[in-house]
């Protein structure tokens, strides 16, 4: 826990004595004080069943995986009005709202609804940084031109994102720091403005946890010092704050508390696609070896396409000899697959038929790619034929194991050498 | 060998049995086509020696006799020939045809290397198991089982229809394990012990196109490796005869499809069968690479498609339910294809749950049976 947030600390000290481009935005003279929107939506996975179903509309809506082991992953506000949560086990919520509507996650809907909004948000800049489906960071400094003031353009992105049956937040700040925390204390279907002379109006009556990188350990910490608010951390310097929770916290903060974030909006296209490859400490010569680390390739790939939802249709292998030549091939298959099986048995089939002559090998890559969301549908046969769905469930209980007992704990019988234990 | 004949009794008979003609001809005489004047009728024949077609027409016989000519450039010849009287006798290593004021020589195969037809009468035929039924039955038959056979050769049993006669009865079945096609009929005559042979769709489908041109009873002998079927001709006064189509079987064991049909289900759908076909075919078209259609069955029936970056459609028709609200989602290509085979005006869909097989039957009626492995969705 600690190390994470270390690491974002570090992370963030790199950026901010960097060049900040993001504090002086100027658009041909035009200064642009407040350039930042954070735009959340509100309820999404719940918001978009009731699109599915209106009959749901105005009812409290729960949706989430729905076994014994399920979470909430959405509640509409109804049914937050019973305490229901984000990341609640499904149990809980149903003891607390036992009316609901229960639904199960349905990804391909959300991915699909997460593109219509994509589309709204690139109508107005292409400086759209998503931070989940639901989520984004946008720059519009580049387009007061064209559409006006950041914050008619934030109502207008509301509006737009109305006209798909849904709704969302949206904050307007200098920063990113600032925008994300406007949305949030504006929620449900709300528009805040942090204008850049009100900054400090805004952030210090705020409790210090209010700050990102402060969780329940600092902000203990920083009680013991008699620091509850916000303007509390602004108000001591900087050198006594790095002293109390050390430097890089320390600097963070400081610079948090006044309102200072350098980051800038960094466009990010989703993934299109997934893979793994290594580059080996020496050239691999043993057809043997080299079919196992194909094997490693596709399993680690089929974990990380499982662990994002996702399956896909098309598998590629690469392969760069020591004369770094490299090659790469691909398959596209009529079904989507998920399973290490299932892109081994391609990957092997790639680099059979490559078959080189006497190979040094010195990267294997396993990517894949025609993603989609969701486990792969599956037309079921009626002869019970294949083993297509043993592997199906045998993968999913190797992710079990090692969402238990991590990513070693268990892998293909042919990659254990003697010896391992 | 010497003949004269029409030229349209001719055709129709050269073109019926070269549909036997492989492309890919294991034997290079397997590419000609048997020809054999009789005292007055002419027998055309080819085979591959899996599937053997056979027909005969009148014809005015001058001389008996046998000749093998390469199948295609003869059937090719006869087309482009003129209407009216041709003529046709074997000279040596070759045939010459006549016909209006042209003259045409085409070199022969060796008769002596074509192989015996199995369509032809042996010792075996004593005990060979016969029955008979009505060729239009058969016909309706055929075009509701044979499609569900499978295409893929790697289980070659499964690319035929399983054939069991009983006394009285036929059941053809087929499934691709994805889906199963099982139809009942009446027949006159057959074994009093069941007997089970699998043949080839690809042949079935033969037959069921020579039907579909109007004929009469249907003959099938049953014998020790293969089934010969005399399509009889519906009109006695037409030069051409009975079609003869021989067919060996599949070996290996076909699946115990009885077992895989559920007894019962609490849900049931009843729909018009047009309107379902209509429906699944405007929604499916939404349903590309391999995406299902959704159906949501409940007092009305919803169906749904999505394909991301292509589209997404739903419509609403109504239908009769009984049983719980539930979603069951299939290939539409697979479910259009059940719902067309079904004979009667409404149809019913029953189902467990999204898991589980569907049955799709006509209402009211049970000879027809289609079971239908849903998708499972994401």
């Amino acid at each position: 826990m600690l190390s994470t947030v270390l690491g974002r600390v570090a992370r963030k000290k790199r950026a901010m004595t960097s060049d900040a481009a993001a504090r002086d935005r100027n658009v041909k003279g035009m200064r642009i004080a407040e350039p930042i929107l954070h735009v959340d939506m509100d309820a999404f996975y719940a918001t978009v069943e009731t699109i599915k179903d209106p009959s749901l509309r105005g009812k409290p809506v729960i949706v989430g995986g729905q076994g014994t082991r399920g979470v909430v992953t959405s509640a509409s506000y109804e049914a937050r009005e019973f305490g229901v949560r984000s990341a609640m086990p499904i149990v809980t919520a149903r003891r607390l709202c036992p009316h609901g509507e229960f639904i199960s996650n349905d990804p391909a809907s959300y991915l699909e609804y997460s593109k219509k909004i994509r589309r709204v948000f690139t109508s107005f800049t292409p400086l759209v940084e998503p931070l989940s489906l639901d989520e984004a960071f946008l720059d519009v400094s580049g387009s007061v031109r064209i559409f006006g003031e950041p914050v008619d353009m934030g109502r207008r992105i509301k509006s737009g994102i109305e006209e798909l049956g849904l709704k969302c937040t949206v904050g307007v700040a200098p920063n990113k720091f600032l925008a994300k925390l406007a949305s949030t204390r504006a929620k449900p279907d709300g528009l805040l403005v942090v204008p850049a002379a009100g900054v400090e109006a805004f952030l210090h009556p705020l409790p210090v946890d209010a700050l990102w990188g402060v969780g329940e350990i600092t902000a203990e910490a920083l009680k013991r010092l008699g620091l509850r608010m916000v303007g509390d951390i602004a108000s001591i310097s900087r050198r006594t704050l790095e002293r109390a929770v050390g430097d890089a916290l320390g600097a963070h903060l400081h610079a948090l508390a006044h309102g200072r974030d350098d980051r800038a909006v960094v466009p990010d296209e989703p993934a299109k696609s997934v893979g793994s490859e290594e580059t080996f400490s020496y050239d691999l010569d043993d057809a043997g070896r080299i079919l196992r680390e194909i094997l490693r390739l596709s399993d680690r790939t089929a974990g990380r396409l499982r662990s994002h939802g996702l399956s896909a249709r098309t598998i590629t292998l690469k392969v760069r000899f020591s004369n770094f030549k490299t090659i790469t091939r691909s398959r596209t298959l009529p079904e989507e697959i998920d399973t290490a099986a299932e892109i081994y048995s391609v990957t092997r089939d790639l680099y059979e038929r490559l078959d080189p002559d006497r190979p040094r090998i010195r990267l294997l890559g396993v990517s894949v790619s025609g993603l989609e969301a969701g486990p792969p549908k599956r037309q079921l046969d009626l002869l019970g034929r294949g083993d297509r769905r043993c592997w199906d469930e045998a993968a999913r209980a190797v992710d079990d194991i090692r969402s238990r007992f991590g990513d070693e704990s268990v892998a293909p019988a042919s990659l254990f050498t003697p010896g391992d234990s | 060998m010497k003949f004269r004949c029409e030229r349209d009794d001719i055709l129709e008979a050269v073109q019926f049995a070269s549909r036997a003609i492989s492309n890919r001809a294991t034997l290079p005489v397997l590419s000609g086509l048997k020809i054999e004047a009789g005292t007055d009728r002419i027998s055309v024949a080819s085979t591959d020696l899996e599937l053997t077609m056979q027909t005969v027409f009148k014809a005015a016989v001058d001389e008996p006799g046998t000749a093998i000519v390469p199948g295609r450039l003869f059937g090719e010849m006869v087309r482009s020939l003129g209407a009216g009287q041709v003529s046709l006798a074997r000279g040596e290593g070759e045939v010459e045809i006549g016909s209006g004021r042209g003259q045409f020589r085409v070199k022969t195969l060796a008769a002596d290397d074509y192989p015996a037809l199995a369509t032809e009468d042996s010792d075996e035929t004593v005990d060979a198991v016969t029955i008979e039924v009505d060729g239009s039955h058969l016909a309706t038959a055929l075009s509701q089982v044979v499609r569900a056979a499978s295409t893929d050769e790697s289980r070659q049993v499964l690319t035929g229809v399983l054939w069991e006669i009983e006394s009285g009865s036929l059941t053809l079945a087929a499934t691709d394990s994805y889906r199963l096609a099982v139809r009942n009929l009446r027949v006159d005559g057959g074994p009093a012990e069941l007997r089970k042979v699998v043949l080839p769709a690809r042949v079935l489908g033969e037959i069921a196109r020579y039907l579909q041109g109007g004929a009469g009873g249907v003959g099938c002998s049953v014998r020790e490796n293969l089934v010969v079927f005399t399509l009889r001709a519906g009109d006695d006064t037409k030069a051409n005869g009975d079609a003869v189509i021989g067919s060996r079987f599949i070996e290996g064991e076909f699946p115990n499809y009885r077992q895989l049909i559920p007894e019962t289900y609490p849900n049931a759908l009843t729909i018009e069968r047009e309107a379902l076909i209509d429906v699944v075919g405007r929604v499916g078209l939404l349903a590309q690479n391999n995406m299902p259609v959704k159906l949501h069955l409940g007092a009305e029936l919803e169906v749904s498609a999505h394909t991301p970056d292509v589209g997404e459609g739903q419509e609403v028709v109504d239908a009769e339910y009984q049983g719980e609200s539930l979603v069951i989602a299939f290939n539409p290509q697979f479910l259009l294809e059940g719902a067309s085979a079904v004979q009667t005006d409404r149809v019913v869909l029953e189902a467990g749950d999204g898991l589980k097989p569907a049955i799709l039957r006509g209402e009211g009626q049970d000879a027809f049976t289609y079971l239908l492995m849903p998708v499972r969705l994401s």
